[in-house]
């Protein structure tokens, strides 16, 4: 494995864990949010 | 709102011009339409009278009377009486009244002035009167009321500063009703002999242009043929007018995606920004001008007025699958999205017909089934974009799922049994306004955002994580297959090939289709990485469009894999599945139990199933496989 390719799989390897994470966190907290699914005008 | 302001809220019957008042007065851009019941919950917002002083405003669903049974209108009352729970009984009630209708209007009015509240009456759409020849006297009118009284025109803006200096204080005086309290007969009497006083009608009845406009599009035959000729032009604008932006968008994404294998060097990174990331999120939001397309056309109908007429025609239809015709604003609604449709059955008396409402209502095609039905049309028809036949195709798909809709409510709606509460469907057919440009164009940005902030937010994530999925565990080979193979999609792929394959899919397909149930329009994106992948880069170069990568694959045996049968039977799934979680969740709120939440996802998902095993299979023996 090349030196380049090696950083990028770290890179990328990391942009996964953040997506995960965020994906964790925002699941936690929409819990006591509005719905906002479809524009702002609707108050779900 | 806990605030120390005075609370101001904004009462009247539906369709009296509320929604744009409260824009008007907040600077708000909630949404106003022209027909009755748009708003089903209490809107805050905050103004500042004449003299600069702060006032919270709260705008409040219409409501025909304060004994209203649909649970709307019991909100509005509950606010009105200071019965809510959350909402403090406002200070000061502005009586919304549309003048060209101003008999049955002034009833609400009468039975706020009861309350003992100070009232202020704004007599809105005074344009629209004086077109009909009625001359409105509003100084009669507030001396018979005992209450100020302020012609305006929200819609321009008209008597905004007459009405916020009217809101100066101190407040006017609680008025004194000078009819028997609580009398329905007395207050009825009273509101018509002040009507007749304050807005005297011409000798004759001069036949406006509405009137005019209604002999066609309300005649029973005609009224269906323009209905059904508005929403084929409607589908066919969406397929030709966006090809021109949705070009631009594709070299967007060709040029960056070109940028950035040009500048970087092979490797993860490089594939996950590429396929991943551009690859993945740009397959969805190539379809935006024709998101913006559709929400412009809906917002020209709900403006116009001609939202309502399309109720007025269905009613009949409606009662045959033992549906009233204020079922049909809901379900009108869910074409562009559930949620608000979901809600807007609050406008409907009797329990069990708005939990049936409910439970149809995502078989409405909402706007997010637009980007799939976009993406596998074309390929029925030889893949290339516009034209009739395709806004034929399109038609035919809004109509299948409406008519699934009506005949499983008719069939909910028998097993429920009959209702102590009758609905009765008071439809108002507002008249034909020009379009309030500014609202649509604000409605159409909001829409556009939310789509694009899905895009940027949900899908993004799923495409990085898929695009994880798709890469590791990795495998040191140069055959992009075999790459696929040992990765994690690889194997679920393998793992559900035989549940989907009856329907004509393969495991990719499967796969894509699992990954859209957090949000359907993930499944253009999912299609666009899990296919890509698989192609050799000479092949990729030449193919360059989702669909033509697509329609190149084939099974093991030499057998075309998107085949008419295949992409029907796509369609077919797309049509009936739940797949929104948001919905879920509201149906949940709203039936007030995750019984009938969590039923519906079940239903719709078994149902979607099964439709398309079926036709999959019919369409086979037809030989279209």
């Amino acid at each position: 494995m090349s030196e380049s390719s090696d950083w990028q799989t770290w890179a990328a390897l990391s942009l996964v864990a953040i997506t995960l994470l965020t994906f964790v966190i925002r699941g936690h907290r929409k819990k006591n949010s509005g719905c906002n699914h479809c524009g702002p005008e609707n108050d779900c | 709102m806990e605030t120390s302001n005075e609370l101001i809220a904004l009462a009247g019957n539906p369709n009296a011009g509320k929604t744009t008042l409260f824009n008007a007065l907040t600077g708000s851009a909630a949404k106003v339409g022209n027909y009755a019941g748009v708003t089903v919950s209490v809107k805050h917002g905050e103004m500042r009278n004449s003299h600069g002083k702060a006032l919270d405003l709260i705008d409040l669903p219409g409501t025909y009377s304060l004994s209203g049974g649909s649970p709307d209108q019991q909100i509005a009352r509950g606010v009105l009486l200071g019965e809510n729970d959350k909402i403090a009984k406002p200070d000061l009630v502005v009586c919304v009244l549309d003048a060209s209708n101003l008999e049955r209007h002034l009833q609400i009015a009468l039975e706020v002035i009861e309350l003992e509240i100070p009232v202020v009456v704004a007599l809105n759409m005074i344009d629209q009167a004086e077109k009909t020849g009625l001359r409105l006297d509003p100084v009669k009118l507030s001396e018979e009321l005992g209450v100020p009284v302020v012609p305006i025109q929200a819609d321009k803006g008209k008597g905004i500063i007459e009405l916020k200096q009217a809101l100066g204080h101190p407040f006017p005086p609680t008025p004194e009703a000078s009819w028997e309290k609580g009398d329905e007969a007395s207050r009825r009497a009273f509101g018509l002999q002040v009507a007749e006083l304050a807005a005297r009608r011409p000798e004759a009845h001069t036949s406006t242009l509405s009137d005019k406009l209604d002999r066609v599009l309300l005649h029973p035959v005609l009224g269906w043929v323009c209905f059904i000729g508005i929403m084929f032009a409607l589908f066919w604008s969406i397929f030709s007018f966006a090809s021109i932006p949705m070009g631009w968008i594709e070299s967007l994404q060709d040029w960056a995606s070109g940028t950035v294998e040009n500048t970087m060097a092979e490797g993860d990174l490089r594939d996950l920004l590429t396929q991943g990331i551009i690859g993945g999120v740009g397959s969805v939001i190539i379809f935006l001008p024709q998101i913006i397309l559709l929400f412009f056309f809906i917002g020209l109908m709900e403006s116009s007025g001609y939202m309502a007429r399309a109720a007025f025609l269905m009613d009949g239809f409606m009662a045959k699958v033992g549906l009233s015709g204020k079922a049909f604003l809901p379900l009108l609604s869910s074409y562009a999205c559930a949620i608000p449709g979901v809600m807007a059955a609050r406008t409907i008396d009797s329990p069990k017909e708005r939990l049936v409402t409910i439970f149809v209502a995502p078989w409405m095609s909402c706007s997010a089934r637009l980007p799939v039905y976009l993406l596998l049309v074309p390929m029925l028809l030889g893949g290339s974009e516009g034209g009739a036949k395709q806004a034929l195709i399109f038609l035919s798909i809004y109509v299948l799922g409406t008519l699934t809709a009506f005949v499983v409510a008719r069939i909910l709606r028998g097993k429920l049994g009959p209702d102590d509460i009758q609905s009765h469907f008071l439809l108002e057919l507002p008249p034909y306004r020009l379009p309030q440009w500014k609202y649509i164009l604000r409605h159409v940005l909001d829409r556009a955002w939310a789509f694009l902030r899905n895009a940027g937010t949900v899908i993004l994530g799923i495409m990085i994580l898929l695009w994880a999925a798709t890469t590791y565990p990795k495998l040191d080979s140069d055959d992009p297959g075999e790459v696929l193979s040992h990765s994690i999609v690889g194997r679920v792929s393998v793992a559900i090939e035989p549940i989907v394959k009856p329907m004509g899919f393969d495991g990719r397909t499967g796969t894509a289709i699992l990954t859209s149930f957090a949000a359907r329009e993930v499944f253009v994106g999912s299609m666009a990485q899990l296919f890509h992948v698989n192609e050799a880069d000479d092949d990729a170069e030449t193919r360059n469009s989702i669909r033509e990568i697509l329609a190149a694959q084939t099974w093991p045996d030499g057998r075309k894999m998107f085949s008419p049968a295949a992409v029907i039977s796509l369609l077919i799934f797309y049509i009936y599945a739940l797949q929104c979680l948001p919905t879920t969740a509201v149906v949940a709120r709203e039936t007030g139990s995750w019984k009938w939440g969590i039923g519906q996802f079940i239903f719709m998902t078994v149902f979607a199933g099964l439709a398309s095993l079926l036709v999959y299979q019919v369409a086979k023996l037809f030989g279209l496989s």
